[in-house]
């Protein structure tokens, strides 16, 4: 069975889209084609969390300006 | 008896003399009686004496025959003696003979003195001739002076006219292009050079010794000239400079030291004829002579000018011609807009050259730098407004707000707290920013002609400018100029070439060229004047003067309006420095607490990627098995059904292209495929995205951990 959201494209997609340094996308990257299904989940789950970091940062800048413009 | 008849011959020689009345001849001795034969030799003898004696005094004079006159009296006595010499008579009849001839002598004296008063009075009555026709000739002489200048006066006044009409043109169509000096320059006419040569010549004539008399004064001549003037009033008004060179000019005309010379000769001559009859027949002589020569010296000088005169009048013809074909060939100028082609030819050849002269002297690189300075001052504005903008979308502030504080806080330090607004500040400083404006730029022209004038001429000035600003703007005020006029002229590129004329360091003399400008004598109703493209034109006083007040006012009204420029610029410009640095330090307080907000986030995925990537690093896939996982894993991406869109896409079903049906679906099929219900998925999209994202990676792993 294929795994959409688990082909290397989708994971490197994802990769690209997260707010983290170049250097650290680039050796995920690399190592998607490697990583088997549960390592993929794996992956997959660890992104999540980045991209949650990425969405709360976010959420507190705004935050922040909010309260400037007071 | 002998003894005391004297011979007849004394007597002759007696009455030669012409003794006066009181003379010793009147106690003359009494005679005895004689022989008649020898009184008749007597008589004739005395006949003799009186008509040689009468001729010799008479000589050369025309009029009373002498002759006649004693012949009538001298043969009456004769003869009368003739009856008696006959008669041998008794002495007393030969003493009353001597008697008679004694009365005889007495009338003919008388005559004598009649003729000779006679004379006197005819020739004084010549001489008066003379001195009239003198006069007359000489009042003829200037009163065709005078209508000829009067005639010359027309023409140049209809001449002035017809440029005064063309200056007008000019000047109006120039104000409608642009602000220059009214009738600044025209091309030097033929009538102008004419006027130019016929007053050389004039100068010339003047200074000729040979032509011109030393001495001008002359009563009958300043008399005249000021009946003249008195019947000329009112065009005296109109043309005051040519009555102005008449009164000053030497009349060529009169010879006043010739006609003195003659009324005293002839007053000479005219008091020995009384006298006695030598000196008076000499001094007629003499008086005539002289006044033969005068008369023909004069009709020689007469006719010498008569001839210069029609030379004069033959050659100003020619010019004037010349110059009317050329004014004509001007107005007519195959119309007015060919007059103007070349007339805003002229113009720009004028600007041209006035640009050239401003870089020169460096106007040209303060425009430059304006220029620059004005680019400079675009730009900033521009990277002011984008900052501002960028400042408004950071802080959320509106900008108005910002430069209200701004200028606050620059009326504190600018304005030292006394002056809250711009028009305040500009208001409080116009006056002395004025005066720093203007020494500045004065000194800036002046200083061009400094570095003008020779080695030699600097040290005149003791090589000191500050004295050369002095007695420079002196002259200027001798001449009538005001500062701001003065100042004005040498702006608009008219320049101080008098300068170097010699003779500038004299004070005490009228130094009339300060500037370009020949202003001529006082009174002239033209002068020449040199402008900025170093031609040499006419012009009127009034429209010079006008000018004069024109550029003076646009000196100082520039320097006022820079002034208010230039405050109003620094204050401008401390309110947009004092802006910027606001929007500035609100931009790096936010950034600075943005950044420190931010920090522990960074660090944080920081340390879960470090340890993401050291997991993976343990678990190097085998490369036999690279194969099998590029099958498995290798395919094409659904652009829809990915890892991002599934975490994106689930916020409330509504951030993936605004369609919740196909967010749904992507959702149930991603997240069916890793065997997370769709019932659950929907429940967790209602509890929030950090939630269900929280959840999903709870599942994830624990569905990791399941593998």
């Amino acid at each position: 069975m294929v795994y959409k959201i688990l082909l290397n494209n989708s994971l490197k997609d994802f990769v690209e889209k997260l707010n983290i340094d170049q250097e650290q996308k680039e050796a995920l990257v690399a190592k998607i084609p490697q990583l088997d299904k549960k390592q993929r989940i794996k992956l997959l789950a660890n992104l999540g969390e980045v991209y949650m970091l990425n969405k709360q940062e976010e959420e507190v800048v705004e935050q922040l300006k909010g309260k400037w413009q007071e | 008896m002998a003894e005391t008849l004297r011979p007849r011959e004394d007597v002759v020689q007696e009455h030669s003399s012409l003794p006066g009345p009181g003379s010793g001849e009147n106690n003359a001795p009494k005679v005895a009686p004689e022989d008649p034969a020898k009184v008749q030799a007597q008589i004739k003898g005395l006949k003799a004496s009186l008509a040689e004696g009468t001729d010799t005094f008479v000589t050369g004079l025309k009029g009373a025959d002498v002759g006649e006159i004693l012949n009538k009296d001298t043969i009456a006595a004769e003869n009368k003696v003739k009856a008696e010499a006959g008669l041998d008579e008794t002495v007393n009849k030969i003493i009353a003979n001597q008697e008679k001839q004694r009365a005889i002598q007495e009338s003919t004296r008388k005559i004598a003195d009649n003729i000779a008063k006679a004379e006197a009075e005819k020739v004084r009555r010549q001489a008066e001739a003379v001195q009239q026709e003198q006069q007359r000739l000489a009042q003829q002489a200037e009163a065709d002076r005078l209508a000829e200048e009067a005639r010359a006066m027309k023409e140049n006044v209809d001449r002035a006219k017809e440029r005064a009409e063309v200056g007008k043109a000019v000047a109006k169509s120039e104000a409608e292009k642009q602000p220059t000096p009214v009738g600044v320059v025209q091309e030097e006419s033929d009538i102008a050079k004419a006027m130019k040569e016929a007053d050389k010549r004039n100068r010339q004539t003047v200074t000729n010794p040979e032509v011109a008399p030393q001495n001008n004064s002359n009563p009958l001549r300043d008399e005249m000239i000021r009946a003249v003037e008195k019947a000329n009033k009112p065009k005296a008004e109109k043309q005051p400079v040519a009555i102005a060179n008449k009164a000053e000019t030497p009349n060529q005309e009169v010879q006043p030291d010739q006609e003195k010379s003659f009324v005293r000769r002839a007053g000479e001559f005219a008091r020995p004829v009384v006298g006695g009859v030598k000196s008076r027949a000499e001094g007629l002589a003499e008086a005539y002579k002289i006044g033969k020569g005068w008369a023909k010296g004069f009709r020689e000088w007469r006719t010498e000018r008569a001839e210069r005169r029609a030379q004069e009048a033959k050659e100003a013809e020619q010019v004037a011609q010349n110059g009317a074909k050329a004014e004509q060939a001007v107005v007519e100028g195959k119309t007015n807009a060919a007059e103007s082609i070349d007339l805003h030819d002229i113009q720009k050849q004028l600007e041209a050259l006035r640009s050239e002269m401003k870089k020169i002297i460096g106007e040209g690189s303060k425009e430059d730098i304006i220029e620059e300075t004005s680019e400079a001052n675009a730009e900033m504005s521009e990277l002011l407004e984008e900052r501002q903008s960028l400042a408004e979308k950071v802080t959320g502030k509106n900008i108005a707000e910002i430069m209200v504080t701004a200028e606050k806080r620059v009326a504190e330090t600018l304005g030292d707290g006394m002056y809250n607004t711009r028009e305040e500040y500009v208001r409080a400083h116009l006056s002395r920013e004025q005066n720093v404006l203007t020494i500045a730029k004065e000194t800036d022209l002046l200083n061009t002609e400094w570095k003008n004038l020779s080695e030699s001429q600097q040290k005149k000035y003791g090589n000191n400018f500050e004295l050369f600003r002095t007695k420079t703007y002196q002259k200027a005020q001798k001449n009538g100029f005001s500062e701001d006029e003065f100042y004005g002229l040498m702006a608009a590129g008219y320049k101080p070439q008098s300068l170097k004329r010699k003779g500038f360091l004299n004070i005490g003399r009228s130094i009339s060229n300060v500037l370009t400008l020949r202003l001529g004598r006082f009174g002239r109703s033209e002068r020449r004047i040199v402008g900025p493209d170093g031609k040499k034109v006419w012009m009127r006083t009034k429209d010079f003067n006008k000018m004069a007040e024109l550029e003076g006012k646009k000196f100082k009204n520039g320097i006022a309006n820079e002034a208010q420029n230039r405050l109003g610029e620094q204050w401008g410009a401390a309110v947009k420095n004092e802006t910027e640095d606001s929007l500035e330090r609100i931009a790096n307080d936010k950034n600075a607490a943005i950044e420190r907000a931010k920090s522990p986030f960074e660090q944080g995925k920081k340390a879960m990627l470090v340890e993401i990537l050291s997991g993976l690093s343990e678990q190097l896939a085998n490369p036999s098995k690279l194969k099998s996982r590029e099958k498995s894993f290798g395919g094409k991406m659904d652009s829809e059904i990915n890892a991002w869109s599934m975490f994106e896409g689930i916020g409330g079903f509504g951030d993936l292209n605004g369609d919740p049906r196909k967010n749904a679906r992507i959702l149930k099929d991603g997240v069916s495929e890793l065997g997370v219900g769709a019932k659950d998925t929907k429940n967790m999209a209602e509890k929030g995205r950090n939630n269900f994202v929280s959840e999903i990676v709870t599942l994830l792993l624990k569905l990791a951990k399941n593998f």
